[in-house]
């Protein structure tokens, strides 16, 4: 069913395949840039794929006019304002985000302190305040999940003031997202599992949430199928560059749904637990989105029943009686959750994750104040959040 | 150059209906949140997690009606029609959108899944104040018309119709906020 209104936008070039991350400098002088900082953090460092990015450069008249290493998990204030500092150094023209969601974050927020020149990013807080064009900014992700390359938000800490600010709008899409395979295949099995199921997370609730339109379904689907067919393969063997490179293009696709289709309860469930427990954000994506989907299923059980078909397959889809459908869905996600569970170790229950019992209370007041609520299809009050997150302690 | 083609032929129309009845929607929303900030528990618990004082501003852009909100000392009070630096503003982004919300045609979750409304400020401190809105909301209309806006109705118990007395009563024409200020 087509909403009576709604927006889409996604103006960000996508650059992918075989030796991709080869085309940066050329991508960088096609938007007038030839003095990038790149934005990344050790692991990419030691694993070796700044290497591959600076080995581009080679015979370019573009140059790395800075590299930050140094990015936290969680990015802070403190961070985007140290590596401003170091763009506006080094006379840098341009920004490449290179690593995870947080990498990717923090050149993205890096990108708003420059452009606009505040001294204190709060200022600059909230929905699609942002007037002024940024700096060309090009995002190349090395895990396969947050979507990051695609989407219009940044979520700094501003650890001082104990919260996550976020930042929404379109001008911090990149102008161009490189995926190439080589960015993906040394990441270990377990994170492998959570950030495809943080994709596959925001493609079910992009499918489903109030914000949904044709465009992102398409999206959201054909993530999902990629999702199903691959995630196993790049979590048990992350050596296949088909998987990987699969799973990269999932991840985008995700992104896209989401960015323009919103997320629900089940990101502001892993948001809430994120902020007061720190369960990494796929891992909490991973134990909430079959419990979400029940909670939702009263009222986006069609929905859900749709989505059998990319989660599960023809077979299972043309043999499942159509009322059936939507339980079966969310039974399929249960099922991969638990394969993914028993091939890397992944935490399916809030229990392995390590969280304790009494943060629980916590953890579903923060739920509330988390935005993606709005977009849920259905209410979400305190009682909702504290009951699902006590079925999610120890279901099995 | 055909004369037809001149631009300044073409005048908007002036929306004086539309425009009246959305600073008629803002004055009564304001002073509805304004009371239930008094007398319904959840909305009290809200506003007072606010930082205070705060300034908050609905607005549609770019100079559509306004109404502004303050919280001092504890107590929210509806702060008139003029444009203020707010802590906290919610934009519409013009008369036609404001007004599909404050005709009840659509909710506020709908109304930030169509884009109609953005927000400059504090994410989750604006979730509370919609948490608000919409208790306020669901004292202020009628049950057909808060089933439209309102992903979930409490059931009309007999408090709820005294509080919703009082709100439509007083809360509206007097301000509860000023009668709660001279209590104290
Ligand atoms: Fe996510």
């Amino acid at each position: 069913m087509i909403p009576s209104y709604y927006e889409y936008y996604n103006p960000v070039k996508v650059v992918a395949g075989n030796k991709a991350v080869d085309n940066l400098p050329y991508e960088l002088e096609q938007l007038g840039a030839k003095r990038p900082l790149v934005v990344t953090d050790q692991g990419v460092v030691g694993a070796g794929l700044m290497q591959i990015v600076a080995d581009a450069f080679h015979g370019q008249e573009a140059v790395l006019a800075a590299v930050y290493e140094d990015t936290p998990p969680d990015s802070s204030v403190e961070v985007v304002n140290q590596v401003a500092k170091l763009y506006r150094k080094n006379k840098c023209d341009s920004i490449v985000g290179l690593g995870g969601g947080s990498a990717i974050d923090t050149a993205k927020a890096v990108n708003i302190v420059v452009t606009e020149d505040v001294d204190d990013l709060i200022k600059l807080m909230g929905a699609e305040v942002l007037k002024k064009e940024l700096q060309p900014f090009i995002a190349i992700p090395t895990t396969a999940g947050t979507g990051s390359e695609v989407t219009l938000v940044a979520v700094v800490a501003d650890t001082k003031r104990g919260i996550k600010m976020p930042f929404t709008s379109y001008h911090l899409l990149p102008k161009v997202a490189i995926l190439d395979p080589r960015m993906t295949l040394t990441m270990p099995p377990k994170i492998t599992a959570a950030t495809g199921m943080d994709a596959m997370t925001h493609a079910v609730e992009a499918y489903t949430c109030i914000q949904k339109n044709p465009l992102s379904d398409a999206h959201a689907t054909a993530a999902i199928a990629l999702i199903r067919d691959n995630l196993l393969t790049a979590v048990e063997k992350g050596s296949n560059k088909a998987a990987r490179f699969a799973m990269a293009n999932a991840s985008l696709l995700a992104g896209a749904a989401f960015s323009n289709a919103m997320v629900g309860v089940v990101h502001a469930l892993a948001h809430g637990l994120g902020g007061v427990c720190h369960v990494p954000h796929g891992v909490a994506n991973t134990i909430f989105l079959p419990f979400g989907m029940e909670f939702n299923l009263d009222k986006t059980g069609d929905l859900y029943g749709e989505l059998l078909l990319p989660l599960a397959g023809e077979d299972v889809y043309f043999n499942t009686p159509k009322k059936d459908r939507p339980a079966r869905a969310v039974e399929a996600v249960r099922d991969l959750n638990r394969r993914l569970n028993k091939a890397c170790g992944l935490p399916i229950t809030l229990k392995q994750a390590g969280v304790p019992l009494d943060k629980l209370e916590e953890a579903a007041t923060a739920v509330l104040n988390d935005g993606a609520v709005t977009y849920n299809p259905k209410a979400v009050s305190y009682e909702d959040a504290l009951s699902i997150v006590k079925a999610a302690y120890d279901w099995l | 150059m055909n004369e037809n083609m001149v631009s300044h032929r073409w005048k908007p129309r002036k929306k004086r209906g539309k425009t009246f009845m959305i600073q008629a929607g803002l004055f009564l929303l304001g002073r509805a949140l304004e009371a239930a900030a008094v007398l319904d528990k959840d909305a009290r618990a809200e506003v007072a997690k606010w930082n205070d004082p705060m300034t908050i501003m609905l607005h549609v852009h770019s100079q559509g009606p306004t109404m502004v909100l303050k919280k001092e000392n504890g107590i929210l009070r509806y702060a008139g029609s003029t444009p203020v630096e707010a802590d906290l503003t919610i934009f519409f982004k013009n008369l036609e959108s404001a007004f599909l919300i404050f005709s009840g045609q659509m909710g506020s979750p709908q109304g930030s899944a169509e884009h109609r409304v953005s927000l400059k400020g504090d994410a989750s401190q604006a979730m509370s104040l919609i948490r608000c809105m919409d208790i306020a909301q669901a004292y202020l209309f009628p049950k057909f018309i808060a089933k439209n806006v309102l992903k979930s109705v409490p059931p009309m118990t007999l408090k709820r119709a005294g509080i919703r007395a009082a709100i439509l009563g007083v809360g509206v024409p007097v301000g509860l906020g000023k009668l709660a200020r001279l209590v104290r």
